[in-house]
This record gives structure tokens, sequence and C-alpha cells, in this order.
């Protein structure tokens, strides 16, 4: 669906205007109309079971009719199960699974993680604010992301591409982060804590809610880590230290969010620097040597107007500006013994606003269109062979892309909706793409929902992969995928919820790089298949209980090869009990991942990691302390590496301690 | 950026020579949000204030007031609404043209607490504990069922607290506070509700 290759202009202002101007007319009509639903005529349990989710059609909805299968962790799952890092709340939801290269953390989905994508095919949103960066697309989830999870109120995942709504990246999935609002945070909190490998953190938060005027949020964290002593098998030979890096597993973060909302307006001000030795010897690095390290440094100011009439209406309008860096230190020989330093720097900055309507024409309907523009002030590129020493590269780019979409959820009748969504994105570089969704949601009984989900998206080539990378090729497209999907939810009796899905992916002109031109281009096409199978229960004593399988099977469409990287099965418990109250509660999940194919053509083994977490309130007034044991049978495991690697597979943390304490007052 | 890169300022022209593309974006946004705002006079009322509203109206139905109740004189059931204009919004739309036992639904919105006399059900916003608590005092052995959206809002006296639990809407009551104040909570209420006791001193005085 690409086309306009030649044409570099984007949507010219005078088109701009007209589309607004509609959206306008529309509104305006719209306040007239009578109202949407009728929530009063509910069960009291029905009321009680409305998951307020937002980011499944761009405003809040219950789960149910999300056009998507959704799952929501939320601040009170991230406190019982110790979760440290979104890359822990991601691992923790059915068909999701990540990749640690002791550098940066990888999420897979559904049996697709490709090798060092930076999570790319993800689109990561906070607050609706877009994480992914204009040079990578990288949407960090590690200790490289930007949030800190205490200031998560939930975390929404939507499932199946989303680009119909938000256009690049929302590829595999939407990860929606909430944070907290200050009222229900109120006062100060005080965090700290030490974790196993010499790792201290802490954190201060103050929030206040005024009086019928504005409300403050502004929180600080720091966390270091000396890492480990690591032994790989590879790097045996007394020129590598035999094998063992005892320094260069370092990571180290400080990070900075403020949020301040006054009426309908809401600002953002956000930072993160981290700082990560990478001790694998990748890229060919003198092996042992600490100063092989990347840093990653995000910010970001975001503006948000907010308005909704009683009519249902809503407006939003965002302007914000981002700001992504990042700094690689990749020592070398030349000649042994001698080290010199190749220091390479990108930057990209990036302006862009973007507005919505959700508007309710008729009691039947909600339509949704939006307009997005974005502007990359400067893309830059820039290497020294020698550091310090002259400069080899320096080379800068700029671009700008925007996007229009439309969406119409209809109640057709009483048990049955439609969800249609349409958006076209256009990129000053390669031209367009137009991505349609569309959902049919059927009710047969009160607490059943079935969904038949067909879906489009795309994801743009990275000014990375267009320019700048070793195999960089002006010429890429946009990957496209296209999906089926068929999800049964039922909200039985005593609070129990089992839901399943079916799903098949097409993807097609994917990024890889051709062995024979050594460039990256649009060659892969790939088939995937699996189901989904979902069980929760909440137990009226307290117990909770959730188990989930995914079974998948993803392939190259040529060659019929099994994807790397892909398990074909994964299955996670959790289950949470109050041992005394919401004084004392114990959390334990087990995460199952069955084996997976790595580049050298043999299997990472399959495993098993439990995880124990015990939390402990109201001790004292506002004490929270929190003691978790990671990988609590010590299990033996492994990632598999990517091309950068020597290793075929990179070996995971042993068992490991946290202990955390937060005192609010 | 010369702190990232020592040695290389920055050139800043390129950046300030695109700046103008912008424009038609920008205003594109801020038309949009102030066209906006010029045909609109309310304000919010979101899925969860939605959600909240029919939870009052529903707890009208599951709750009896004495029956030589002087708010009876009044001539409909009023919720009144104190500092929470969006929940009052949600509420005039949810409660419009419905009745209980005969009364049609009016929503109040108060002021100050100084004139509660026709509240039969009243909705304390805010969530400072320590203000809500002399708020309370001022209600509190009046038969009008208090609801609160506030942590402690129960435990200090109020009979009906909203809490958010994993993202959905649930709520505590307080059946010794409705005792006190005369109400009568169903079973089928208090089976869904979070029980919550009064905290230590309340006890002590009574």
């Amino acid at each position: 669906m690409t086309d306009d290759q030649n044409d570099p202009r984007l949507f010219p202002p005078a088109r701009y205007l007209l589309a607004m101007a509609v959206w306008i007319l529309c509104a305006g009509r719209a306040l007239a109309q009578p109202l949407p639903t009728d929530l009063t005529q509910l069960p009291l349990e029905q009321l009680m079971s409305i998951d307020v989710v937002y980011g499944a059609s761009k405003h809040e909805q219950k789960v149910t009719e999300a056009p998507s299968f959704v799952s929501v962790v939320t601040s009170e799952d991230i406190a019982r199960y110790g979760y440290r890092t979104l890359a822990d709340v991601l691992r923790s939801v059915h068909g999701f699974y990540t990749t640690y290269d002791r550098n940066y953390t990888y999420l897979g989905v559904r049996g697709f993680s490709r090798p060092s994508d930076y999570n790319s095919r993800f689109l990561l949103l906070l607050d609706g604010h877009r994480m992914n960066d204009d040079f990578y697309g990288s949407a960090y989830v590690g200790t490289e992301s930007l949030v800190d999870v205490d200031l998560i109120d939930r975390v929404e995942i939507i499932r199946g591409p989303s680009s119909s709504l938000y256009g690049t990246s929302a590829f595999f999935a939407v990860v929606n982060v909430v944070t907290r609002k200050p009222a229900s945070y109120p006062g100060l909190h005080l965090s700290g804590g030490g974790a196993s490998y010499g790792t201290p953190s802490g954190s201060v938060t103050f929030a206040r809610a005024f009086e019928g005027g504005p409300s403050v949020l502004a929180s600080g964290s720091a966390y270091g880590s000396r890492g480990q002593s690591l032994f790989y098998k590879e790097y045996d030979d007394p020129l590598s230290n035999n094998g063992v890096v005892d320094k260069g597993d370092y990571d180290r973060y400080r990070r900075l969010f403020t949020t301040a909302t006054f009426k309908d307006f809401t600002f953002q001000l956000a930072y993160n620097n981290r700082d990560k030795g990478i001790p694998t010897g990748a890229y060919g690095t003198p092996y042992n040597d600490p100063d092989t390290s990347t840093l990653d440094e995000r910010r970001y100011f975001d503006m948000r107007y907010d308005h909704t009439l009683p009519s249902g209406t809503a407006v939003q309008a965002r302007f914000y500006y981002d700001r992504y860096y990042y700094r690689g230190i990749y020592p070398y020989y030349s000649p042994y013994p001698t080290i010199l330093h190749y220091v390479e720097h990108s930057w990209g900055y990036w302006v862009g606003t973007d507005s919505k309507v959700t508007l309710r024409p008729t009691a039947r309907q909600t339509l949704t269109g939006g307009l997005e523009y974005r502007d990359n002030l400067e893309q830059r590129f820039l290497w020294k062979n020698v550091d310090p020493g002259p400069v080899d590269f320096d080379d800068r780019r700029s671009s700008a892309e925007g996007g229009v979409y439309v969406q119409d959820e209809i109640a057709v009748s009483k048990s049955v909706a439609l969800n249609l969504g349409l958006r076209r994105d256009q990129y000053q570089v390669f031209g367009g793409s137009t991505n349609p969704r569309a959902a049919i949601i059927f009710n047969p009984g009160e607490h059943t929902t079935l969904k038949a989900l067909f879906g489009d998206a795309f994801r743009a080539p990275t000014v990375y992969e267009l320019y700048y990378g070793s195999h960089a090729n002006p010429d890429l497209i946009p990957e496209k995928i296209r999906t089926f999907e068929g999800v049964v939810e039922h909200y039985a009796r005593q609070n129990l919820l089992i839901a399943g899905s079916v799903y098949k992916y097409l993807i097609s002109d994917l990024v890889s790089v051709n062995t024979t031109t050594s460039l990256f281009e649009n060659v892969d096409r790939v088939e995937s298949q699996g189901i989904e199978l979902e069980i929760d229960k909440t137990f009226r004593s307290g117990w909770g209980l959730m188990y989930s399988s995914t079974l998948q099977d993803s392939r190259d469409a040529e060659t019929q090869r099994l994807l790397t990287n892909s398990p074909h099965h994964l299955a996670k418990l959790n289950v949470h009990v109050p041992l005394k109250r919401e004084r004392l509660s114990a959390a334990l999940e087990a995460q199952y991942t069955s084996r997976r194919l790595n580049l050298g053509g043999d299997y990472t083994p399959s495993f098993t990691i439990v995880n124990l977490t015990l939390l402990s309130r109201q001790i004292a007034r506002g004490l929270e302390i929190s003691a978790s044991v990671y990988n609590l049978f010590d299990t033996t495991y492994f990632d598999p590496g990517s091309d950068h690697h020597v290793q075929d597979m990179l070996q995971q943390d042993g068992r490991n301690y946290r202990l955390k304490i937060t005192w609010g007052f | 950026m010369t702190v990232e890169c020592p040695g290389h300022p920055r050139r800043y022209s390129r950046s300030i020579g695109r700046a103008p593309r912008l424009v038609p974006a920008v205003l594109c946004a801020l038309a949009l949000a102030f066209l906006q705002r010029a045909v609109a006079q309310e304000s919010a009322s979101p899925l969860e204030y939605q959600v909240k509203a029919a939870f009052l109206f529903n707890f009208a139905k599951f709750v009896e007031w004495p029956s030589d109740n002087p708010r009876d004189a009044e001539d409909g059931f009023v919720i009144c609404v104190f500092e929470d204009e969006s929940l009052a919004q949600a509420l005039d739309q949810a409660v419009s043209g419905k009745t209980v036992e005969g009364r049609v639904f009016r929503v109040r919105r108060l002021q100050n607490l100084d004139d509660t006399r026709s509240c039969r059900m009243l909705y304390l916003g805010g969530s400072d504990t320590s203000r809500l608590v002399a708020l309370l005092k001022s209600v509190r052995t009046t038969a009008v069922l208090t609801v609160g959206n506030a942590p402690g809002f129960t435990r200090q006296g109020g009979i009906i607290n909203f809490i958010m639990q994993d993202n959905r809407v649930r709520f505590e009551i307080n059946p010794e506070a409705a005792d006190r104040a005369g109400l009568r909570i169903s079973s089928k209420l208090l089976q869904l509700a979070t029980i919550v006791r009064d905290a230590a001193n309340l006890e002590h005085e009574r």
C-alpha cells in the first residue's frame, strides 16, 4: 500500500484546516444529541466489573468492548509481585517474553522477537505520549526505560496491530503505561532498596492535589548496580581473562518525572539517563574491558489539553518536544595489546502535535478522529574511529511525517457491535501507508463476549536502517502485517474469567540483511499462528489465581524454517495469597518458556523461573516493605544471543534478592 | 550538546530554518482545542465518573431511610454533591428523569455544609482526610447517607467509600456509621462491599 513515493509534501495546511473544520462541525452537532449509554440500568455486580481501559480505542472503554485481546496490570500487581521494570510487568502477561543481552531488554510476543530490534515493532506510550524514539524506533522496557514502575497506575497491553489508530510501530502490540494521578498517591513517599549484585536504589516522590486547583506529582529516582562476575566459555582462554568478566556488567540510571494538572491542561516533563556496561564482549570488543558501554538518554516535554462535554464529546490536543541521545563506546585492539576507543553518538530532536475528537453522534455510535504531525528537527549520527580524536563521520537529516485517522464504533443491535478504523500515514522519506482495522464484537449473553478481529499495521523503516547502520539502505519501504484473530472472554460466576484467542499473522517486507548485497532489504515473509488461553480467578478469601498458556508456530513463509527466538509454548502461573489481610501477603509467579532456536542453529533450552514476593503493609503507619526472591530455585537458563555476540546463548541471572522499603507520609 | 560530544558544538541553523513547517500543525491543534472550548461550557465526565454516578443511583435502592424522616418534606430524592463537579455532571446525566419510590431524583451542588437538610445522600469530594473528618462530624447522626472517595473515609465515620481496585470501582461500607445515622443497608449491598469498622477513637466516643 505504499505510494506517493515522489511526493515529498505532507498534508498541506489547507487540507489540515479543512479536515479540522469538518471535525469541529461534527462535534458542534453532536452537542445536541442525547446521552450515550445508561449505566444506571446495569446490576451492581456488573458495575463492579467495569474495567476502565483507554489505549485500545484512544478513549476509555470496558475491556470487553476493546477491539483487541487486552491485559491490564495494575499498581497493585506491581507491588504484590515485586516487579522492578516494565520488562517484569510485560513478561507476566500471556504471550509476552523477553530477551536480555546484558545491555538492552528485547520484547517478544506470540513467538516473534527479532534480535536487537530495540522493540521498534511495539508501540510504547506513557500517558499517551509516544516513547519510541525517532532514530531507532526503540521502545525501552528494562532499566533503560524512562518509567519508574512505582509511578505506574496501570499498564494496558493491547495485542495485535493498532496502526489504524497509532500509525507506525503499533505492529505487534501497544503498551500504554498510565501513571498515578497525584490524588491517588498523596503525600511524600521515600523509598529505598537493596538487591543482589551490589544494587542500591532509591526514590523520592511528592504528590499533591490542591483543593479545586492544580495537582502535581514530582519524582526522582536513582539506581546503581555493580553487576555480576560472569563466565562465558566462548572466551575461555588466557588472553580473555579465562572467560571471566568481573567488571563491566554495571548498570546505572537517574530518572525524573513530573506531572502538573491544572483544569483541563496537563504538563509533563520526564528524563532518564542510563549507563550500561557491556560484559559480553559484543561487537568484537576486548573481553572484560569496563569501558565498553552504552549510554541512553531520553527526555520529553508534553503539554496536553483534555475536555469532555456532557454529551460525551471529548477533545484532546497535545504538543510535545522530545529528545533521544545515545552514545556507545566500543574499544578495540589496534594492534594487540593497544586498545583504542571507537565512539559513536546518535541523537534526535523532534516536536509534534496531535489532536483528537471523540464524539457520539447518536446513542449507538462512538466516532473518534484525529490528526498527528511530527517534525524530526534533527536526526544525527556521528562517530570517531579514535576517541579522543577527529570526527570521522558526521551526518544529519531531518524529516517529517503525519497521519490522519478515524474510528467508528457502532452498536448494531443490543448484542452486536462493530469497530471500524482507518488511518493514513504520510512520510516525507518513503511515502505513505494506509491501515484498516475491523472488529465484530458479539455478546451472546451478559457475561460472554466474542470478538472477530482483522487488522493491518506497518512499521516505518528507521533512520538507522535507511542511512546509518552498517547495512543501511535508503530504498527501504515499511514492513507490513495483516492479522486475523478470534477472541472469547467469559466472565463466569464467582469472579472467574476464562478467555482465549486464536490468531494468524502474515508479515511481509520484513527488513532483514540480504546476505549477497549485505544490505537491509524488505525480503522476509513470515507466517505465524497460535492459540492463547487465560484463566483468572479471585476467591472470596482474597486469594488470586491466574494461569495462561500460549501455543504458537512462526515460520519463514518461503523456506518454512522456524524463526529464531520463537518459543512454541509459553505458560504463566500467578498466585497471590493474603496471609494477614493487608498486613502481609505472598505472591508467587512461575513462567515457562519452551526451547528457542538460536542463530547458531541449536536450541536454547526450555526453562521455568519462579519468583516469590512477600509484601507487608501498615506495620507502622505508611510503611510498606517488600522482599523478593527472583529465580527461587536458582535455575540455570539462557536467552539467545544476537549476531553481535560470539555466544549463541547468554546465561541469565541465578537466584537473586531484593528488599525494598517505602515510607509514605 | 557540547557536553555530549566534546569538541563538536552543535549548529542550530538547520532546525531554526525548519520551524515554520510546524506552524500549521500547532495552529491546528490549538484552534481545535479552543474552538471546542468556545462551544462547550461544561466539563469532564469520563467513564469512571459515570460508573460512580450509577453506583450512587443504585445505593438509593438498597438503603432504607427512617420513615419519620424530616427530609421527606422535600418533594424529591436529593443527592447532594460537595466539591466534585465532574461527578455532579455525571450524576445529572445518570439520574435525569428517573425516580425512586415515586420520588424524582435531584442533584444539588453544595458550596458548604451549612444546609444539608434536604440531602438524602451526601457525596463528599476531595481527598484531604482530616478535613473530611471535620465535615463528617456535622452530619454524623443525621439520616443522611454519606459517600466519599478518599482513603480512610469509612474508618473515620463515613458510611460508604469508593475505592479503585484493579482498575475497577469498588466500595467499602461502615455498618456502624449507617446505624448511627439510622439507615438500613440491604444485605445485598453489604455482600458486595468491603466491610470497614470505625477507627478506635470513634468507638470510644460512643
